[in-house]
């Protein structure tokens, strides 16, 4: 059934029966908190201050920018969003929202986050938010997604931009140690994703989406997905050798990352489809605990700095 | 599910839509409301930052 008789089921004479919650869940409700909790943790960690209610239009401006660029991700995958379980239920295949109303609802709320950000905070900062939305839904979504197996470690950099757009709208500037931060989700984001679609290949198979297992075979994501995880530990640990967070930072980053690295190496050496991903699933739940621990610790430790 | 049907120069909503459509104007309404406030809140905290910074 394709998308457009569904939605002819549940529209009639262009009248939509679209509740509210329908439209808020094309803003992709779970990845929004990640891009609020980072562009927070960025924001925290950003030396000087920025006044309490601009800091706070500023994460606003910034999860409303993400949620923008999810809807207009529906809006171009609805077809193949149809054809995947997980994905089968959101509000396009699912005929709650029509695909145009999610189109003009995802380029509305892009430039009225970007505008706002930068009358209220600073140009910079919109700017970042405006080039990530981009880079989303355009570079991601409508380029590599369908045209090459690298598609999630390009398209992770839209992902990795949240706790630079929060730094710069604290310094309304782009800094190394905001590249680090950039460079610990960018660097997360290929394992995380690939261990998710090690599990879910024939998903992807069926949608016709090229990621690594089905393009490249489950030994070669196993061999990245392992390599991934060096320098992802090296960026982990970064923040405390460039001294911009405390040693303490630094033990925790070394555990969490010591225990990441471990599990990726299971995946490389011992996961087979045998045991039903076993190693992989568990993997996808850590990797999720490694990326919010290791945010929190920075975080922490910038509230301790300032406040001692 | 009745469907909407058309009359001669109007649409006769039935209830869901009716419903779904007074939702989605409250939800419109409070958004406007919030954007008012979050721009005059704004307004007020850049410009006393603003002076802040020039020592006024």
């Amino acid at each position: 059934m394709t998308v457009e008789t569904v939605n002819n089921e549940n529209q009639t004479a262009g009248i939509t029966s679209a509740m509210p919650a329908d439209f808020y869940r094309l803003l992709k409700p779970r990845v929004m908190y990640l891009v609020i909790f980072t562009a927070f943790i960025g924001m925290l960690m950003a030396p000087g201050s920025i006044n309490p209610f601009l800091g706070f239009v500023a994460i606003l401006c910034i999860s409303i920018g993400a949620g923008a660029s999810g809807a207009l991700n529906m809006w171009y995958d609805a077809d193949i969003d149809a054809v995947m379980d997980r994905t089968a239920k959101r509000p396009i295949p699912d005929g709650k929202v029509e695909a145009s109303q999610a189109f003009s609802f995802g380029i509305f709320l892009s430039i009225f986050s970007v505008v706002v950000l930068g009358l209220l905070v600073n140009w910079l900062s919109a700017f970042l938010l405006g080039f990530t939305i981009f880079f989303y839904a355009v570079i991601y979504t409508m380029w590599l997604k369908r045209s090459t197996p690298q598609n999630i470690v390009i398209g992770g950099a839209a992902g990795a931009f949240p706790p630079m757009i929060g730094w710069a709208a604290v310094t309304g500037s782009v800094t190394i140690e905001s590249i680090v931060l950039f460079a610990i989700i960018f660097l997360w984001t290929p394992p995380h994703f690939w261990a998710l679609a090690l599990w879910r290949l024939q998903d992807y198979d069926n949608a016709g989406v090229p990621m690594m297992p089905n393009a490249k075979g489950e030994k070669s994501t196993r061999n990245q997905i392992f390599a991934y995880s060096i320098p992802l530990a090296i960026s982990g640990v970064l923040p405390a050798i460039m001294g911009f967070a405390s040693i303490y930072y630094g033990v925790v980053a070394v555990g969490l990352n010591i225990y990441f690295a471990y599990l990726a190496y299971k995946v490389w050496k011992d996961g087979t489809s045998e045991n039903k991903y076993a190693h992989e699933k568990k993997l996808f739940g850590y990797s999720v605990f490694y990326l919010f621990v290791i945010f929190a610790a920075l975080g922490i430790d910038a509230v301790i700095e300032k406040v001692l | 599910m009745r469907e909407a049907e058309f009359t001669n120069e109007t649409v006769t909503l039935t209830a869901t839509q009716k419903k779904s459509r007074r939702t989605r104007n409250v939800a419109i309404a409070f958004c406007l409301i919030a954007f008012i406030l979050i721009m005059f809140f704004g307004t007020m905290a850049k410009m006393a930052s603003v002076l802040e910074a020039s020592g006024a």
